[in-house]
């Protein structure tokens, strides 16, 4: 237990003499602190002093770096897949349905799942007819694959038009077509 | 800083103004209790540099720290507490501050040359006696005398056993009361 604390004179002499003095300043200045305490004091509580400080802003940083690297590789386009060039010869008719080994597109493929196996020869997968007029139709390179198909020549397709009309048929066929050498 | 321009501002004003950062309560906190923390880190100084080095650090600590503040007492007392802390921790960074040296050459000169010591003991003169002291003297007459501590409370303080402490306060006292005797004297 603590002793009862002794009170001296001199003691209450020196606290009331303190105790009891104004609010304000003396006028002679010795209770007051110079300027330059209050501008110390300023510069020292001008920078906060958080200890994660720096560490979030470092967190920070590598989110923002993170998220524009995620977003940048999303928005490049993605390389297509490389497309073999298929070889059709050229001799090959269009209306002719192919009984060769030639390989089945999806689309024929499918096809022929939705037919059923009522009819092989309907439903046997045939060469796109786009490819193969582009193919047939002389001095006419061989498209790209998926570029738009291009009809070989306007002059030739509007004559085979007018024959169709005159009904004769035959007859435009024979002057379109290049005679062969061999006879008949 | 113009005291007049100046708003005033009450106890969880300043402590909220402060804690956002405000500059006008930074400055109206230090306007409003710097004059009378000053007058208590004088007491522990030995003379007004070494008040100002005190005052500084105990105010830098005041805003560092006012997140602590629970409004449960008023605001210049916590202020008071940090101030008499930060002059004890100045105080104790000085090597053997707590050495009894013996040497009272400052109050005895001060004794001999203060012809008129006792015509007028202001709170002024009184300050100036008490920094004469030796800073052990001086921290434990000012933590018992006027600050109000117990022996046992200075010794957990300063690090020192409650004797050391009491030798101490009788020493401070025999030599304070020999300028006190001298004004009634005279």
């Amino acid at each position: 237990m603590a002793e009862p604390k002794e009170i001296h004179p001199l003691d209450e002499l020196f606290r009331k003499s303190f105790d009891d003095l104004p609010a304000a300043p003396s006028t002679n200045g010795w209770d007051t602190p110079s300027a330059q305490v209050w501008e110390q004091v300023q510069e020292n509580i001008k920078t906060p002093r958080s200890p994660w400080g720096p560490w979030a802003l470092a967190v920070l940083g590598f989110a923002v770096l993170a998220i524009g690297l995620w977003a940048y590789l999303q928005s490049r386009p993605k390389p297509e897949p490389a497309v073999q060039p298929q070889t059709i010869p050229r001799e090959q008719p269009v209306d002719q349905p192919r009984t060769d080994n030639a390989p089945a597109t999806n689309a024929d493929t499918k096809a022929t799942t939705t037919a059923g196996s009522k009819d092989k020869k309907q439903t046997a997968p045939a060469i796109p007819s786009q490819q193969t007029e582009v193919k047939q139709a002389p001095g006419v390179s061989t498209p790209l694959p998926g570029s738009k198909p291009v009809f070989p020549n306007n002059t030739e397709r509007n004559k085979r038009q007018d024959a169709d009309e005159d009904g004769s048929d035959d007859q435009v066929r024979d002057r379109s077509l290049p005679k062969s050498g061999g006879n008949n | 800083m113009t005291n007049d321009l100046m708003q005033q501002y009450n106890d969880q004003e300043l402590v909220s103004g402060v804690l956002r950062g405000s500059p006008s309560h930074q400055t109206a906190l230090y306007r409003q209790f710097s004059v009378p923390m000053f007058r208590v880190v004088l007491r522990f100084a030995r003379d007004k540099a070494e008040a100002e080095d005190m005052l500084q650090e105990g105010f830098v600590r005041v805003y560092r720290d006012m997140a602590q503040f629970r409004a449960e007492g008023a605001l210049g007392g916590w202020i008071r507490r940090i101030m008499v802390n930060t002059a004890l921790s100045h105080l104790r960074r000085q090597r053997d501050f707590l050495r009894d040296t013996g040497d009272f050459s400052p109050f005895e000169n001060l004794l001999r040359t203060e012809e008129n010591v006792s015509s007028n003991l202001d709170a002024e003169k009184l300050m100036t006696y008490l920094q004469k002291l030796p800073p052990g003297y001086r921290a434990v007459f000012n933590l018992y005398a006027i600050d109000g501590f117990s022996h046992e409370e200075i010794a957990e303080q300063l690090g020192i056993t409650i004797g050391t402490s009491k030798s101490q306060l009788f020493k401070a006292r025999e030599f304070l009361k020999r300028i006190v005797d001298k004004s009634f004297i005279s």
